[in-house]
């Protein structure tokens, strides 16, 4: 089922659209999917890729009568916080990824506790859920950021709006607000 | 630690003085000749000090930037980012030099080293700017512990290492909190449940934050074990971290500009931001740095 090369993404939703149409003709709620990702994680080749499509599957799941359950084998070392963050229900994770980025109704939000030592994990997923187009970030429920996770905010907003994709943060609560008033980052780029 | 090399046009001198007359009188002609020159004038003095230099001042006043001390004074930090960012504004619209007169907030109590601190890292962090930072002592009412402090951290070009400042103020008993963490979000747990209850919100935000910052430092920068500790004195939050490494190369990294730099991104600067006062030494084979937060500074 998973090809996943980058080009082979929205084949791939296609391929799930089909089956929850199917379901559906059949007289079924939806449609449940399970599947071991821990060799398309682990494969760096295929990594970026696979963390955009948890992030196009997780905006199909929103809007559709779908569940996906990933499962990623934690005898690997797989590097698999970017994964683990981007499900926002998960089972016996060994070190659970302090925050979780996830498709809610139009906005992507960002819920949990964002420090350092996760801060290159936020980057690599925020760049994987880049969508075209205007798209904007809920941070209402993020509790908390340190100078690392604002300047990650930031750096990921100049990105994209040179990129012709702009994001736009929203929410942020007085602690993330501080935070980047005080390194002198914009805070305009903090919508209320 | 790096050598500094002061600009020609670096002064850091104490004006030691016996009442609000008899400094104005010795301020007022040096600073009516700066203005003359254009070079931009930030004063930052109690009353009466300031109602009687405004007077001898005279039309001169008119250039002068003048900010109450309550702003300026509000921790060594802020102090110094407020100094540094209006020397870095009055240099950039073309003044040839500026001036920062002001009185650091002593009251007489072991916290007084944490402006003693400060005033040992005007000669570091603006040293090599075209600054005129000239610090009123009175003499009449300045202890005589503080004033030779001054005598030590004045003029510019004496160099002041922590152990010169005294030691640390104590903490009230044994620590509330003993950890070595391996990452940030369980210190943060920890804290909460030791603090949550008796401050506010806010600052418990901040309690938090510079604890994630000297922790990731400690675990990123520095040698294991790293290890938290925390206290209460008085009113004050003490977070310590102390890590086996071979101590810091700048003494004074939270009161440095705001830069982030390469080791350590925001963090020094954060801390210097929301910690009322700083300390950073190496004894004993340990870098230590600690950090008094005072639990009333900020209201919810």
């Amino acid at each position: 089922v998973y090809g996943l090369g980058a080009q082979d993404l929205d084949e791939q939703l296609a391929v799930y659209d089909e089956g929850v149409t199917a379901a559906g003709t059949e007289g079924c709620a939806g449609l449940r999917v399970a599947a071991d990702v821990t060799r398309l994680i682990g494969d760096p080749d295929r990594r970026a890729a696979r963390l955009r499509w948890e992030h196009l599957s997780d905006r199909y799941a929103a809007a559709h009568p779908f569940a996906a359950m990933c499962l990623d084998d934690a005898r690997v070392d797989t590097d698999a916080d970017a994964l683990s963050c981007l499900h926002p229900l998960r089972r016996d994770t060994p070190r659970p990824p302090s925050f979780t980025l996830f498709a809610g109704g139009p906005a992507v939000r960002l819920v949990g506790e964002v420090d350092a030592m996760a801060a290159r994990t936020l980057a690599e997923v925020l760049e994987a859920a880049r969508h075209d187009g205007d798209e904007s970030l809920d941070l209402s429920g993020l509790t908390f950021a340190d100078g690392r996770a604002a300047t990650v905010h930031h750096d990921t907003v100049a990105q994209r709006a040179v990129a012709g994709s702009p994001l736009r943060l929203t929410g942020a609560a007085r602690q993330v607000r501080r935070v980047s008033e005080l390194c002198a980052l914009d805070t305009e780029l903090l919508a209320p | 630690v790096t050598a500094i090399a002061p600009h020609a046009g670096f002064e850091h001198a104490a004006v030691f003085h016996d009442g609000p007359a008899d400094l104005a009188r010795r301020l007022a002609p040096a600073m009516v000749d700066g203005v003359g020159r254009d070079e931009a004038v930030l004063v930052c003095l109690p009353e009466p000090e300031w109602s009687h230099l405004a007077r001898e001042l005279g039309a001169a006043r008119e250039a002068v930037t003048y900010v109450p001390p309550d702003v300026r004074y509000e921790r060594p930090g802020v102090a110094m980012a407020l100094v540094e960012g209006f020397v870095s504004d009055a240099l950039d619209a073309g003044a040839r030099a500026a001036w920062s007169v002001g009185q650091v907030p002593l009251d007489g109590t072991p916290d007084d080293r944490r402006w003693h601190r400060y005033e040992a890292a005007v000669n570091e962090v603006l040293g090599t700017l075209p600054v005129r930072a000239w610090c009123a002592y009175d003499t009449t009412r300045v202890s005589p512990a503080s004033l030779a402090a001054a005598r030590r951290t004045h003029p510019a070009g004496n160099r002041v290492v922590a152990a010169d400042l005294g030691p640390l103020p104590e903490p009230d008993g044994p620590p509330v909190v003993d950890l070595r963490p391996e990452d940030a979000a369980g210190v943060r747990r920890v804290l909460d449940a030791a603090f949550g209850d008796d401050v506010s919100r806010s600052r418990l935000e901040d309690v938090r934050l510079v604890a994630t910052e000297l922790v990731t430092n400690g675990l990123r920068h520095g040698a294991p074990p790293v290890a938290l500790r925390a206290w209460w004195r008085g009113r004050e939050i003490v977070l310590e971290v102390t890590d086996a490494g071979a101590g810091l190369a700048d003494p004074y990294p939270d009161l440095r500009p705001n830069h982030a730099t390469t080791a350590g991104g925001y963090g020094y600067w954060l801390i210097g931001q929301l910690g009322d006062r700083v300390d950073v030494d190496w004894a004993a084979g340990r870098t230590r740095v600690t950090v008094g937060l005072r639990a009333d500074a900020a209201a919810d």
